[in-house]
């Protein structure tokens, strides 16, 4: 990055942290702090909602997938307009009706304390480990960028997003959320133009649609395979083929994700605080309906960056590897596994090659378009297989340390550095400047959202409710920000941890664990009525059981976890329920 | 403001609002009525998840989604 990228995130982004908090430092009461004094407009609560849920793992990972899986994993976003229109009808009034800061202060009211203490308990194991996931996919731009090392990244980004969301609360949350996602619409927009211009001229943009779904990369809906069976696989068996452990396809996307979304926008307080800090119950359902109308395209369009960099790189040249680490590790290989490493370089020439000229074949239609589909499709294939082969002969060592430890060695992939390395080698320098800012912006604003409501959760489900009830609105509010900032820290600190992987999909198998039996807890407050706090209980330690049962002993995709946790949930429930139901 | 206080074995203890209670409604919905709006939005679900299904089979040589 030169001064000029420098100077424009500089500017973008600290005049929108300024901007925010300014609007909302110097809150005085609880209500203030973790719920803007329910003053926030619905435009900005839908924004906000929409900022904290398309994080920088959405815009690095989901370019990355699109890149290598094509529009595949859009199906995971079907579901999301109907469980909103699920949490307007419903679950919204439940949240107006009280006047309650979290989530799970309406449990107790409904229940008991303990079903309040143990919903809110897995809320904050679950967020916990996603909110120190979401902090490191950012570090790994920014490690690209400056040189600096992951670890000084991650705590950079930590850092910050702590200090201005204990100046600034919730409040300061929200208003930084609307403005970062101005950034990140003309970030999005920004790159999808660049790129589009780019591909018109290599191949036209009929022939790149053309080029795309010969490469299998249009693959926005799979609603039958031929070679499903619809028997699920147990741990040790080959899961190859079975319906049940297809990650992303149309049902587990409609059904899975489905339980997934009502869990996440309706009973994770991540979200749940955007409901909370509305004016009103409308404006509530307002915002909740601006993301039903938006996430999918939105989605769509990061995928789809994705899919246009494959034919951009298809038709010029495609690095062998994209993570910076990869290559200093081939550059220190010796023995066999440096002849691997040649012998995969040479093969991925040779296909690209052949893919370079069969994709121009493709591009052009006709006769001779449809006999270079085969062809094309081969050479992709081959040249994936052989980035592929590179990466694993650099990790000889691990995978035979591994081997004698009897374990699986997985090697590392490297999506997520396709999208960074195209901003660094390829944008405008002044375009690069916002595009990081918008990326940086999707990190703090995800990381903020998450910081404000482990700290809602600890102070208000815990704090004031067992270890200090009297204390004053004043002295709790110190401790919320102390809280927070210890939060932040000790996140921060875990992400360090987190190696690279498939961000995304961590993520979400994360919350899939914990999301589905939360959800069935408050199904069960909401359609059985005669379910008490002992029914509640049982009903989430069942369903967590039974997810943890399932992730021992069968193969199923992790989306399905969230319909298993809350079905199991409910009917636990509603059983307890029928045998002992809740004195009134 | 007190947050709610009381032993955590009594389930029908009747808590404080730990905050004010929320404004009323006096925006009118969208459209005129919120079941038309809900209607509205899966309709349009439907038909985006419809439009990305004939691109999924448009575009792919020799496939049925």
């Amino acid at each position: 990055m030169n001064w000029v990228a420098w100077a424009v995130f500089a500017v973008v982004t600290l005049y929108t942290i300024w901007d925010g908090v300014r609007r909302t430092a110097g809150a005085k009461t609880m209500d203030a702090f973790f719920a803007a004094g329910r003053s926030i407009p619905w435009w900005a609560a839908g924004l906000s909602v929409m900022a904290t849920q398309l994080s920088a793992i959405t815009l690095i990972g989901g370019v990355g997938m699109g890149y290598e899986n094509g529009l595949e994993w859009v199906q995971f976003y079907f579901a999301l307009p109907f469980a909103m229109v699920v949490l307007c009808v419903w679950f919204v009034p439940m949240y107006r009706k009280s006047p309650v800061l979290t989530a799970y202060e309406f449990l107790e009211r409904r229940f008991s304390p303990s079903t309040r203490a143990l919903t809110s308990l897995a809320f904050l194991l679950s967020r916990c480990l996603a909110f120190s996931v979401v902090l490191y996919a950012p570090a790994v731009v920014f490690s690209a960028m400056t040189g600096l090392d992951i670890t000084v990244t991650v705590w950079v980004t930590g850092l910050l997003t702590t200090a201005y969301t204990v100046v600034g609360g919730v409040g300061g949350v929200v208003w930084t959320d609307v403005k970062q996602m101005v950034i990140i619409v003309l970030g999005i927009a920004a790159c999808l133009c660049t790129l589009l211009v780019d591909v018109a001229g290599e191949l036209g943009l009929s022939g790149a649609l053309r080029a795309l779904g010969a490469a299998g990369k249009l693959n926005a809906v799979e609603a039958h395979d031929a070679v499903w069976t619809y028997a699920p696989a147990f741990v040790g068996e080959s899961a190859k083929g079975s319906f049940w452990a297809d990650k992303y396809n149309l049902w587990n996307g409609l059904f899975g994700t489905f339980f997934l979304f009502l869990s996440y926008f309706g009973c994770d307080q991540s979200q749940v605080q955007s409901i909370l800090t509305s004016k009103s119950q409308d404006a509530s359902r307002r915002a909740l309906l601006l993301s039903a109308f938006t996430k999918v395209p939105l989605q769509l369009i990061v995928l789809l960056l994705g899919c246009l960099l494959f034919v951009h790189r298809a038709a010029g040249e495609e690095p062998l590897l994209y993570d910076p680490a990869h290559e200093a590790r081939a550059e220190a290989l010796q023995g066999p596994a440096r002849v691997r490493f040649e012998a995969a370089r040479q093969e991925h020439t040779v296909a690209s090659a052949e893919r370079k000229e069969r994709m121009a074949d493709v591009a052009a239609g006709g006769q001779q378009g449809e006999n270079a589909v085969g062809p094309y499709r081969a050479a992709t294939q081959r040249a994936a297989a052989a980035r592929k082969a590179a990466r694993d002969a650099l990790f000889d060592d691990e995978r035979a340390v591994a081997s004698l430890r009897g374990e699986e060695f997985k090697t590392p992939g490297d999506s997520n550095y396709v999208f960074p390395r195209y901003l660094f080698a390829e944008m405008p320098k002044l375009l690069l400047g916002l595009l990081v800012a918008a990326i940086f912006a999707a990190a703090i604003s995800s990381a903020a959202g998450a910081l404000s409501s482990l700290t809602a959760a600890t102070m208000v489900d815990f704090y004031r409710r067992w270890l200090a009830p009297t204390a004053s609105e004043q002295s709790s509010l110190r401790m919320s920000k102390v809280v927070m900032a210890c939060w932040g820290v000790a996140a921060t600190a875990a992400a360090v941890q987190f190696g690279d992987g498939p961000l995304l999909e961590k993520v979400n198998e994360v919350g899939s664990f914990f999301y589905g039996s939360i959800l069935g807890v408050f199904v069960l407050a909401l359609a059985v009525p005669r379910a008490g706090g002992r029914a509640a209980t049982a009903g989430l330690l069942t369903g967590l059981s039974a997810i943890a049962l399932v992730h021992a002993t069968m193969q199923f995709a992790f989306l399905w976890y969230n319909l298993i946790g809350c079905v199991v949930c409910v009917a636990t429930g509603a059983l307890i329920a029928i045998v002992a139901p809740r004195r009134v | 403001m007190t947050a709610g206080v009381g032993s955590c074995h009594d389930a029908r203890l009747v808590i404080p609002p730990s905050a004010t209670p929320p404004a009323g409604d006096s925006e009118r919905p969208p459209l005129g009525s919120w079941a038309r709006t809900y209607a509205l939005v899966c309709a349009c679900a439907m038909l985006v998840i419809a439009l990305l299904w004939w691109l999924s089979i448009a575009f792919e040589p020799g496939r049925t989604a």
